[in-house]
């Protein structure tokens, strides 16, 4: 378990964390959600123990992070422009990893580099972008460190990549303890792959909620009605967080559960009615929307 | 270590990527040591079989230049290597990709920090230590290199590895200090060169405003920064001074042991957001700012006073104020890689130039009274006087200090022995001292070394150095020009010249017979400037003999005598050198000016064989061809004097150019006249071998200056 309190990271008069308590559990993915210049990756290099908080503390399953060379050995960080030695291949990248995690696998890591189809003996510099990426993955899951940093990982991966990757989160969460945390700006690049998601914005976390418990706590439904009713006295009764009339089609996002909802709903006799999933977008619309944030500007 | 990653892990794999300056090092230490060495060796070889020089000069000159510390290219090749291993090895604290990459793997920050700090030391002191080996080997296996050369050699390895270490430990730090390589450079060469920068300006204000200074090239300031004690040390002394080297090389690793420990801490605080950016800390800016600032206003104000002849204060306080405004600006352009934050952080600048405008002030104003102040007179326990214009050049090399290459400020060798006991003659002079300072210190002039430019007249003045001692033990030192035709002046230093205490401490003389340069004499040689003559009968009794007897006559001479008397010859020894390097050779050691009153060793010199023929007479005179010059030296006038009564007339009021400046502050001559004066041979009757160097047919003199008027 990572848990921060009251994290805060300062590059001179600029506030680059504010004051961040966060959990984040085991064996879930944790999305972290910003415009660039949010904080995402001071938050991650805070993480990673390459940064030292200015206030607060920050524990990766109860041990500090920065100069613990202990705690370091449960993750493994992937940053937005990984590095590698000049002039090295990714064999030797791999020899590296390999004296630096004991839980390094040999084994994995030229299967996976078999997967991908990426030639272990060429050099790094003549790869592209997206082999770059592909490569830092590797070594990061070679490594079978516990939890896994991504910083805007997905960014620069083609999508039929971006599904493998995915996949390879899932099947690893699905064999041994694995917690991917993973920072982008495109919030429809997690919407599939998080349990739980956190939104930043100017350094300060806007919420942290579990996707599972926001979908069951809010709810996207269409409904028409015939059409000489007027459904404001049974909308009243809801928590409508949403309400948009295209014709005689309502589209509405509520709060509380599906079946009370649909009960009041039905009483107004509606000639269809359909719950809907909701997206990422939307769920933030409707959580943060509330707090008086412009969702709109934060997330695109 | 609580990592997997073993610390000879972390080393090998530092060391992988450090390929191109190891074969950097091999490939230019090769050539700086073997390959010149071999170059040397057919050189030497040559040289020996066609009989050009002789096996042990070339022993000499082989040693010192390919594994001694004349080997200049090694020297560079170490000092380049410092710079180069602690900037590329240290990179990575300038890059953010290679900061958050060491980072966030398991390794500690010092260790990865100690990889690349050993790594920078073994690439380039293995290859070095290897090659140098090697040089050695082939230089002893053609016996180009003595045992004695090889010891040499070694203590050359150690001097220069140490010294390379400072360097190296001070570049490293400044790589730490700040976030960028080109800034790192920068910040090296002030830590390098800051305490000498610190001195140079502190003198330079110091020669500059207080016409008194009695400059003691303190030579501890030279060991302070460390890129000149690296020049120090390198440049090593004669294998006899093996404890005094070794001491510099501890002092060397135990400065390097400490900026390492410096280093290693910084490393622990070392924010890993300095990457790119200038300076590290942001605590330091400031500080940092200030002591680059405070010396760089002053030496621009010192740089303006002294380019300028006229409003030398007002050019001073341009100087300042462009410094400030020119230092302050390049220092925050650097600090933010913006040309717009030149005007930035003022506060930080007004600080530097409020410590600077009173540094420039105290020297300016004198505030402590360095020229005008003497010690109370009853405070003074004992004093010495040294006037250069007495006695002058007989023991230039005897101003050479061999512990640490440098020469001694002048008079300082003789002040430091002489215990005058009876203050009042040295208190008129040095009173008659701050009286002339006082009048002169206004003008601002560069030094106080020529008096001609502080004060019209004052060609009658003579620099004369004094120090004055406290039962403290303090020495008061002091540069004073002194009127000498002033009666109490002169009076007061006759006293003085013809005690006992001050003639030993001028006349080498005195000592001679102190040492053993008498059982190691080879060669007696008596120079008239006339002629030469030399003898190598010697026995150790006979030198002692004539040390004594040239005691005997120098206690004889007053200073009454020496202004109207030059000397007329100089006696020397050559003494064979049983220790050094250059063991087996011999070096000169001047014995000291023969006066006319000189007479007993005149007669033991001729005794012992040498030519003595001090009356020279107009029969051994051809013809005197006389120059006059004009006052700007452009013009000339030629009169040739060949009439034998003219001549004996003119003759004994002349004094040979060698020694005209023997006794200068005493005995002037007027230098817009020459005399080119031609011997015949009869004058060199007697001589063993004449030729060219050892009987010198024409001769330039000078007319003694109180004679000049009536007779030229």
């Amino acid at each position: 378990m990572i848990e921060t309190n009251n994290l805060t990271k300062r590059f001179g008069d600029i506030t680059a964390v504010d004051d961040i308590t966060l959990v984040i559990e085991e064996g879930k993915v944790f999305g972290l959600i910003g415009t660039n210049g949010a904080g995402k990756s001071t938050f991650l290099r805070m993480l990673s123990g390459i940064l030292k908080p200015d206030e607060g503390s920050l524990e990766i399953d109860g041990m500090g992070v920065f100069e613990n060379p202990e705690c370091k050995k449960n993750f493994f960080f992937i940053s937005d422009e990984a590095f590698f030695f000049l002039n090295s291949t990714p064999d030797e990248m791999a020899r590296f990893y390999g004296k630096c995690y004991k839980s390094y696998s040999r084994e994995r890591y030229e299967k996976l580099m078999g997967s991908f189809g990426l030639d272990r003996k060429r050099k790094i510099s003549t790869f592209s972008k997206g082999m770059k990426k592909q490569l830092s993955i590797i070594l990061g899951l070679s490594a079978m460190t516990k939890y896994i940093f991504c910083d805007e990982t997905f960014d620069g991966l083609d999508p039929v990549m971006r599904q493998a990757v995915k996949s390879l989160f899932a099947s690893d969460m699905a064999e041994r303890d694995f917690t991917p945390i993973i920072a982008s700006h495109n919030l429809r690049e997690l919407e599939d792959i998080c349990d739980t998601v956190g939104l930043l914005h100017k350094g300060g976390m806007l919420m942290s909620e579990d996707l599972d418990e926001v979908k069951g706590d809010v709810h996207k439904i269409q409904v028409v009605f015939p059409s000489d009713y007027d459904p404001a006295p049974l909308t009243e009764r809801l928590r409508v967080l949403e309400n948009e009339k295209r014709g005689s089609l309502y589209t509405l996002i509520v709060r509380g559960q599906e079946k009370a909802i649909k009960e009041i709903l039905t009483e107004g006799n509606p000639v269809f009615m359909e719950s809907l999933p909701l997206s990422l977008e939307e769920i933030f619309i409707t959580s943060t929307g509330v707090e008086g944030y412009d969702i709109k500007n934060i997330i695109y | 270590m609580t990592s997997k990653i073993s610390f000879i892990d972390i080393l090998t794999e530092d060391l992988k990527r450090r390929i191109w300056p190891l074969a950097l090092s091999i490939t230019g230490f090769f050539f700086a040591l073997p390959v010149l060495a071999l170059i040397k060796i057919e050189d030497h070889l040559n040289s020996l079989k066609m009989g050009y020089d002789i096996l042990q000069s070339l022993q000499v000159s082989f040693t010192q230049y390919t594994i001694g510390n004349n080997n200049y290219f090694a020297i560079t090749g170490l000092f380049i290597m410092a710079g180069l291993n602690a900037l590329t090895g240290m990179k990575y604290l300038h890059s953010r990709h290679e900061t958050d990459f060491y980072g966030s793997i398991p390794m500690l920050r010092t260790a990865r920090f100690l990889a690349a700090y050993i790594n920078g030391i073994l690439i380039a002191i293995v290859p070095f230590i290897f090659m140098h080996a090697l040089t050695a080997v082939f230089g002893y296996a053609n016996k180009l290199v003595s045992v004695s050369g090889l010891i040499c050699g070694a203590e050359t390895v150690i001097l220069e590895v140490t010294g390379f270490i400072l360097l190296y430990s001070f570049i490293v730090l400044a790589t730490i200090l700040t976030g960028h390589s080109a800034v790192s450079i920068s910040g090296a060469l002030v830590l390098l060169f800051a305490p000498w920068f610190y001195y140079a300006v502190l003198t330079g204000y110091a020669r500059a405003f207080f016409v008194t200074l009695y400059d003691t090239y303190d030579k501890v300031l030279w060991y302070l920064s460390p890129a000149t004690f690296f020049f120090n040390i390198i440049k090593g002394r004669s294998i006899s001074y093996t404890a005094y080297n070794l001491l510099m090389a501890l002092i060397a690793l135990a400065v390097s042991a400490l900026i390492l420990a410096l280093n290693l801490y910084l490393i622990k605080i070392r924010p890993a957001e300095a990457a790119t950016k200038a300076m590290a800390f942001e605590k330091t800016r400031p500080v940092i700012k200030i002591l680059i600032l405070v010396p760089v206003i002053l030496s621009c104000g010192s740089f303006f006073e002294s380019v300028t002849t006229t409003n030398d204060y007002a050019w001073l306080a341009f100087g300042l104020i462009a410094g400030l405004i020119l230092g302050h600006s390049a220092i925050e352009i650097v600090y933010e890689f913006d040309f717009k934050a030149c005007l930035r952080h003022i506060p930080s600048g007004l600080i530097a130039a409020v410590i600077a405008t009173l540094v420039a002030l105290f020297f300016v104003f004198d505030v402590p009274g360095y020229d005008t102040k003497l010690p109370r007179e009853e405070s003074i326990e004992s004093g010495a006087v040294y006037v250069p214009g007495i006695n002058s050049g007989a023991y230039y090399y005897d101003q050479y200090s061999y512990e640490d290459d440098t020469y001694d400020v002048q008079g300082s060798k003789e002040m430091e022995g002489m215990m005058i006991t009876d203050t009042a003659d040295l208190y008129t002079l040095a009173k008659a001292g701050t009286v002339w300072a006082d009048k002169n210190r206004w003008h601002g002039n560069d030094n106080a070394s020529d008096p001609e430019n502080l004060t019209e007249g004052s060609e009658d003045y003579t620099q004369i150095s004094i120090y004055l001692r406290k039962p403290s033990g303090r020495v008061f030192k002091r540069n004073y020009f002194v009127d000498l035709k002033d009666p109490e002046n002169y009076a007061a230093l006759r006293r003085i010249y013809d005690t006992e205490e001050y003639k030993k401490n001028t006349y080498d003389i005195y000592h001679m017979n102190e040492t053993d340069y008498a059982s190691r004499a080879q060669l007696l040689t008596y120079d008239t400037g006339v002629y030469s003559d030399n003898t190598s009968t010697l026995t150790e009794a006979k030198i002692r003999g004539l040390i004594d007897t040239m005691k005997k006559d120098t206690s004889g001479l007053t200073l009454d005598y020496i202004a109207k008397e030059a000397p007329i010859g100089e006696v020397s020894i050559n003494v064979l050198d049983e220790e050094s390097l250059y063991a087996g050779s011999t070096y000169t050691v001047p014995l000291g000016y023969v006066y006319p009153s000189f007479t007993e060793t005149l007669s033991l010199l001729k005794e012992y064989g040498v030519f003595v023929n001090r009356e020279v007479t107009a029969a051994d005179i051809d013809f005197i061809k006389k120059t006059i010059w004009n006052e700007d030296y452009t013009s000339e006038e030629t009169e040739t004097i060949t009439a034998a009564g003219e001549i004996s007339k003119l003759f004994p009021d002349l004094v040979n150019q060698a020694y005209y400046t023997v006794n200068y502050a005493l005995l002037s001559v007027s230098d817009t006249v020459d005399y080119e004066v031609h011997f015949n041979q009869r004058l060199f009757t007697g001589l063993k071998n004449i030729d060219d160097y050892e009987a010198r047919f024409v001769q330039f003199y000078y007319m003694k200056k109180s004679d000049a008027g009536e007779k030229q």
